[in-house]
């Protein structure tokens, strides 16, 4: 008993984890219209930041400074913000397959940065030794893993309102019009490349604090947590939860990463012996499936985007 | 309003601006005609900041424009249409026009959080004046619908509606009668009319005759990139050799 709930432990608090970064791909993506296609390396800037900035200083490598751990976070999430403000920056002409190809480089680049600079990153084994706040105050991996969960839930709520309030307000509407229409935008007096930018920087950073959860929850980071898959695992979400719709993002969230730890469980259990090894390999044949599907079947998601009226606006109704 | 000096507009080799200098005088409705490929869109493109001229110089209300962007000459008070009607099509008509007010607080970041008393008013404000043009443009029954279920003529008046939220001292229309009913085009002309009675000034692409002759006055003739006509309406018509050379394909009737 206690097995199965410690597993549901472990499996809402990814789910929640993940859950925060589609809804920053939900920002750039649903709302402005901008093909991320390297969230990993956002997601892994967050991850590792954490670790870093909040690591003690170990012999050999560089960084580790022992900040505390909302120090530690928060520096996670300027280092995916500034990452993407240069990355915007470069891309500031560039949209849609361009940006999404330019970014998906990134990743790539950050992935290789991860594997090989060893004196800051640990290279290929990763950074581990990670002291998680509380940990030793708590002291048993139940109740520790069970407080983290609640942490993570209330950030992802706290992510989830902001994320509401911005979609609500004439800062949203501006980012839908320049997803809709970037010309006509311009024409009514707006710069895009200004506020694409903003989107681009602000989801990107909510991208980085889910990783620095997600970093904070293993106490250990390795360039295989950060591989182009998991950009597609996230944007899979987003697709079948239904873009433009923050409860879509977290909705479709739940449902993928349930479908990804099912198919494994049921891979491992079931699947003949040749086949074991190739588990993972099925596992990522089914997220192009369940985005092409989805695309096929249900182009705007579980949820999908509805028509929203400035909050601070009473609803017109028609005569 | 409008001056252009010696004005360029080239793609590669080709011309399409060809040294145009000409001015919309202020509180004018100002017709623009030519046989297609003349032109006059490219011509509408440069001035609106759309494409950069390759030479010359345009000055909007006084200030020298010439390399300004549409998002800078639209807050200073030169809006434009297209040719092929640009709504936001999955958002509320009312929302395209709650778009377009410059200077909103509410469009940034932070401002939902700490702002939001202030961000509330004007946001009151501004839909309280998008009803009022809302019904203006007889669009106010469609107000809560999305932008792209309108015909193609209520897009056209919907673009119209959306520069009469800033009070444009220019609005330049690009061909606005085009492929719009005839009751939809008598409303339009009624509030391009009643718009230019209260200062407004109109510069307008038209392929229709009829609606330059009756409803323009001075009008603008281009051929090849160049202007080969400024004069009244009245002009335009008797000479005959602007009629039959250039404009053979739309004769008025």
């Amino acid at each position: 008993m206690i097995g199965i709930v410690s597993y549901l432990v472990f499996f809402l608090t990814m789910g929640f984890v993940l859950s925060i970064a589609v809804l920053g791909l939900n920002l750039q993506w649903g709302y402005t219209g901008l093909f991320n296609g390297g969230v990993a390396a956002f997601f892994g800037a967050g991850a590792y930041g954490v670790i870093l900035f909040g690591g003690s200083n170990k012999a050999g490598q560089l960084i580790g400074f022992g900040l505390p751990y909302p120090f530690a976070v928060a520096g996670a999430v300027l280092l995916a913000g500034l990452l993407a403000w240069i990355v915007g920056l470069i891309t500031t002409h560039l949209r849609h397959d361009y940006l999404a190809i330019a970014t998906f480089g990134v990743a790539i680049a950050v992935e290789n940065f991860a594997r090989n600079a060893e004196p800051i990153t640990g290279g290929a084994k990763g950074l581990r030794g990670f002291e998680r706040p509380f940990e030793t105050v708590i002291n048993d991996p139940f109740w520790f893993n069970l407080a983290y969960l609640i942490f993570v839930f209330v950030v992802l709520i706290i992510v989830y309102n902001i994320l509401e309030n911005i979609g609500q307000s004439p800062f949203g509407r501006l980012l839908r019009a320049i997803r809709e229409d970037e010309v006509a935008a311009q024409s009514l007096g707006k710069s895009p490349a200004r506020v694409r930018l903003q989107a681009f920087i602000f989801g990107s950073m909510i991208m980085g604090l889910s990783g620095a959860l997600y970093a904070t929850f293993y106490a250990f980071i390795s360039p295989q947590d950060i591989v182009p898959i998991l950009t597609f695992q996230i944007w899979s979400m987003l697709i079948v939860g239904g873009s433009g719709n923050n409860k879509g993002a977290v909705f479709g969230t739940l449902i993928v990463w349930a479908g990804w730890v099912g198919s494994g469980w049921v891979l491992t259990q079931f699947a003949p012996v040749e086949m074991q090894l190739y588990i993972g390999t099925i596992q990522f044949i089914m997220i192009g499936l369940i985005i092409v599907l989805t695309l096929l079947i249900r182009p705007k998601g579980l949820l999908p985007e509805k028509l929203i009226i400035s909050r601070s606006v009473a609803r017109v109704k028609p005569e | 309003m409008i001056e252009t000096q010696n004005l360029i507009t080239s793609f590669g080799l080709l011309k399409a601006v060809d040294n145009v200098s000409l001015s919309v005088a202020k509180g004018t409705i100002t017709g623009l005609i030519g046989p297609n490929g003349a032109g006059k869109s490219t011509l509408f493109n440069t001035l609106t900041g759309v494409i950069r001229p390759t030479s010359g110089e345009i000055h909007f209300d006084g200030i020298r424009t010439t390399k300004s962007p549409p998002d800078v000459l639209f807050r200073q008070g030169l809006a434009h249409t297209f040719q092929i009607p640009r709504p936001f099509p999955q958002m509320t008509v009312l929302e395209n026009l709650m778009l377009a007010p410059t200077g909103q607080v509410g469009e940034s970041l932070f401002a939902p959080f700490f702002m939001m008393k202030k961000v509330k008013r004007q946001e009151r404000e501004i839909q309280a004046k998008a009803m009022d043009i809302l019904t203006f443009t007889t669009l106010d029954t469609m107000a809560n619908d999305p932008a792209g279920k309108l015909s193609g003529g209520q897009m056209k008046l919907l673009e119209l509606a959306r520069v009469l939220m800033v009070d444009p001292k220019v609005i330049l229309l690009d061909e606005p009668a085009a492929g719009v009913s005839p009751a939809l085009t008598e409303i339009l002309v009624e509030k391009i009319k009643d718009l230019n009675a209260r200062g407004h000034t109109f510069f307008i692409i038209e392929h229709d005759m009829d609606f330059i002759m009756r409803h323009c006055e001075p009008v603008i003739a281009m051929v090849s990139g160049h202007v080969v006509f400024e004069g009244s309406g009245e002009a335009a018509r008797s000479d005959p050799q602007l009629v039959n050379a250039y404009l053979g394909d739309m004769t008025y009737e």
